[in-house]
């Protein structure tokens, strides 16, 4: 006779309504990765508290973003077009993601610091260190990144991202 | 293991306004999106400034090493104060194996959470302990 997984109400509920996961469970059915690029002046010129917006994206656009990783020196160096990311990891605490839905709203605010690959989680080395979210109206050009100090950030730089998605049903 | 899904967050500051002191409780500063009581929260994280360095409105976060004086008190829509004098740390995703924090899911009142320092020393008037709050709301 086949075992019965015995879960308790509370993990069965809190599981349907999306809130939590088995660290273990597929993330999404595709990833894709955006990259934003420093520069020294014009609209990606460093600047305390200036939004950077992502650029419009047609993929992410109505998909459902199940996942965001921020991917340092550590995983990728350099990076496909020849820059680099950030210098060091501490200074991912000095800039924040935005992320906002079709009606304007902030849906999510988080430390970039929180979703670097390599150190945000490090529950077991096994398992892929991924922020996992369930947003499923978020307009990717309306999204962005805030800098709050810009010490030890240098035009050229980039951060750069790997978005899990579920691709929107046609 | 299960972990956290982020349908929804905001950071909530907690301002240590005037001399910090051990006595005295600190509310939570403004926070229009998550006082209407509409908000199911189901999980909780702190911030020191090895995760943030300063907050959204401009202030500075307090000291990794200061994390082990400050303890946080959240209260439910029925006036339940369902995490009491919680030490922070327990509350920092890298100082507990990159989880977060998970409770039963339930309208939090903002506006009666506060926090209080064990020990004032080496925080400085005006820091913040900030947290990001993992919530959905009613009827979503």
């Amino acid at each position: 006779m086949a075992k019965k997984q015995l879960v308790s109400p509370l993990i069965e509920y809190m599981s349907s309504e999306e809130m939590i996961t088995d660290i273990t469970s597929p993330i999404s059915d595709s990833v894709k990765q955006v990259q934003l690029t420093f520069a020294t002046s014009g609209i990606y010129g460093l600047q305390i508290w200036k939004p950077y917006y992502f650029n419009p994206d047609a993929t992410l656009n109505g998909s459902s973003i199940k996942g965001i990783q921020a991917l340092t020196r550590t995983e990728v160096d350099p990076l496909p077009d020849g820059s680099q990311t950030l210098t060091s990891a501490d200074v991912y605490a000095k800039l924040l993601l935005w992320l906002v839905d079709s009606g304007g709203d902030v849906v999510a605010t988080l430390p970039l610091s929180e979703l670097i690959a390599s150190t945000s989680n490090t529950i077991g080395t096994a398992f892929p260190k991924v922020q996992r979210f369930s947003l499923e109206d978020i307009i990717w050009q309306k999204c962005y990144v805030t800098i709050h100090d810009t010490v030890g950030i240098t035009a050229g730089e980039s951060l750069l991202f790997n978005i899990y998605y579920d691709k929107e049903e046609k | 293991m299960n972990n956290l899904i982020i349908k929804r967050s905001q950071i909530v500051e907690f301002q240590f306004t005037g001399t910090p002191s051990t006595l005295k409780r600190y509310g939570a500063l403004p926070n229009p999106q998550l006082q209407r009581n509409n908000v199911i929260l189901y999980g909780i994280e702190c911030f020191t400034a090895a995760q943030l360095t300063a907050t959204p409105t401009g202030n500075t976060v307090i000291a990794d090493a200061d994390k082990d004086q400050v303890v946080v008190t959240l209260v439910d829509t029925n006036k339940d104060q369902f995490i009491y004098n919680f030490p922070i740390t327990s509350l920092i995703r890298s100082d507990v194996g990159g989880f977060v924090t998970l409770f039963k899911p339930r309208l939090i009142n903002l506006n009666d959470c506060y926090v209080q320092l064990t020990d004032a020393t080496g925080v400085a008037q005006d820091e913040v302990v900030a947290f990001n709050f993992y919530y959905q709301l009613v009827g979503e």
